[in-house]
């Protein structure tokens, strides 16, 4: 299958098997087969996106979110529309722990059930 | 009845956008300085927010992406992210000025202390995005803050000159007064566009489509939606023109305070009128303020693809819900500095302009893209007019801060 990955995969929205956002495709790693260059992995995670940004952008944004990326197989990928829906839950990649870590804060306010 | 609800989106994101505290201190500045004359731009503004407000939210019910999204995965990491910095900075300084502009009107109701006022500000608005799901929020602040209507009925009260009103939606430069300079009136050209279509209301515009759920078949409802809401808003923009010109000028009453504008349907109304007029500011204040902290929370839900939504359980979305409530806090704590909320408010009117080009551009090539849009791409008239608008605002970002400067925020 080709499929035009700056256009259509990358920036996208990552969608797991319930629907739930669960990040960007922040980055791809490709690898050479046969002579071909196809998509090994998902990278998500700001850190990896942010590399390049000049001159602090990068820095300020390891900062803030970590460069912890997680990388998810490309035969991990269901379908590529509007978003790229994966095969499982967020959770069985490692996606969502600081949503998780939010959520936590987020029960202690009143009122919040 | 829920085409009827989905009328309210529209029209809260009109009332809340057009009169929101920038606007308000604008067009009755406008009309105090320069008469009828700045009409066009209240019309050139209305038509460019109706095109992207359409295109954004037709774009969300065809393809459930928002603004942010469709910024980032275009322009890719290193631009969308300038955007979505400057946005949100913009956003958090309009809710800034928002809260500020509460505070104002509240300390003409009560006589109470501003820092207390400020606070019961910040906690009102916390608690209502708290407890009331978007579509309260909606049918509240929509409803109350129609109460400005106060200022369309004092408007026609005021007798204004018909021929000469209809005769400024067409461009034309005044006979500048003394003490008017050339460059004061592009300054409050470009402001007033500014303020006008300010990039708030599409991101949330469209935010909220997604939220309530818009499927292709709501594009009817959606060019009525944004054809109405802000048609309406922007009868409150001429009204507010009209007192500014024809009530506070000829009385010499400088309207730098939103409260001078409460002034004329006191006039005629006595304290009914007074009292209309400033709950109606206040609720559209407010309402403002809560769209601009909602939007700093979608705008980076939706860059780096967390969970998002006010109609999820708030730990469902718990980044998102963190989010607003810090944009919220943050404001409170700059306003409780004692900073002057009128000069946040120009702050924010000229830093708004100057990245509607960066909002713009991916939006409309989206719309233009059959390969994503489908049957809904846009037609002639859309990208036509999206072109024109397009160029307009670029020509008014490349003005904005040279103007704010050699024109000291319009004081010259």
């Amino acid at each position: 299958m080709s499929l035009d990955l700056v256009r259509m995969v990358l920036d996208h929205q990552l969608v797991d098997v319930d629907g739930i956002d669960c990040g960007k495709v922040d980055d791809l790693e490709l690898e050479q087969a046969g002579g071909k260059l196809r998509v090994r992995a998902i990278v998500a995670g700001p850190g990896s996106a942010a590399t390049e940004l000049w001159p602090f952008g990068g820095w300020i944004i390891r900062k803030l979110f970590g460069t912890a990326a997680t990388k998810i197989p490309w035969h991990e990928v269901v379908t590529v529309d509007c978003k790229v829906e994966l095969r499982l839950h967020a959770e069985s990649f490692g996606l969502l722990a600081a949503e998780r870590r939010a959520a936590r804060w987020i029960s202690r306010l009143p009122l919040s059930e | 009845m829920s085409k009827f609800l989905e009328i309210f989106l529209g029209i809260l994101t009109a009332m809340g956008g057009f009169v929101e505290v920038g606007e308000l201190v604008f067009s009755v500045q406008a009309g105090a300085k320069f008469g009828y004359s700045l009409l066009w731009v209240v019309l050139l503004g209305t038509i460019g927010i109706i095109v992207y407000g359409e295109m954004a939210g037709r774009i969300a019910a065809v393809t459930k992406q928002p603004v942010m999204s469709i910024i980032r995965a275009r322009t890719g990491f290193p631009v969308g992210i300038v955007v979505l910095v400057a946005a949100n900075l913009v956003s958090l300084l309009t809710c800034t000025a928002e809260i500020g502009g509460m505070a104002m009107v509240l300390s003409l109701l009560v006589a109470w202390p501003h820092a207390l006022l400020l606070v019961l500000s910040v906690l009102a608005l916390l608690a209502s995005v708290w407890l009331l799901s978007l579509q309260w929020i909606e049918r509240v602040f929509g409803l109350l803050g129609l109460l400005l209507i106060a200022y369309m009925v004092t408007a026609v009260r005021l007798d204004p000159d018909w021929t000469k009103l209809l005769a400024s939606f067409a461009p034309n430069i005044p006979q500048l007064g003394p003490g008017h300079s050339g460059i004061t009136y592009a300054y409050f050209v470009v402001a007033l566009a500014s303020s006008i279509m300010l990039p708030y209301e599409t991101y949330f515009y469209a935010s909220g489509a997604i939220e309530d759920g818009w499927k292709p078949e709501d594009v009817t409802t959606n060019r009525m939606v944004a054809g109405i809401g802000f048609v309406l808003g922007s009868v409150l923009a001429v009204a507010l023109v009209i007192v500014g010109a024809d009530f506070l000028a000829p009385k010499g009453i400088d309207p730098e305070l939103p409260g001078a504008a409460a002034l004329a349907p006191a006039s005629f109304y006595g304290q009914a009128g007074l009292l209309t007029a400033l709950l109606g500011m206040l609720f559209a204040f407010a309402g403002a303020a809560i769209e601009n902290a909602l939007t700093v929370a979608y705008n980076l839900a939706q860059f780096f693809g967390w969970p998002w939504g006010k109609e999820q359980r708030p730990q469902q979305a718990a980044r998102f819900t963190s989010t607003w409530i810090a944009v919220f806090v943050i404001a409170g704590l700059v306003m409780l500095t004692g900073v002057d909320p009128i000069s946040l408010v120009e702050y924010s009117i000229v830093f708004a302009v100057v990245i509607l080009p960066l909002t713009y551009l991916p939006v409309l090539m989206f719309a233009r893209d059959r390969r994503v849009m489908g049957s809904h791409v846009n037609g002639r008239l859309a990208s036509g007019l999206g072109w024109f608008y397009l160029a307009v605002v670029s020509l008014a970002a490349l003005a904005a801060i040279p103007l704010l400067i050699l024109s000291h925020g319009g004081a010259v």
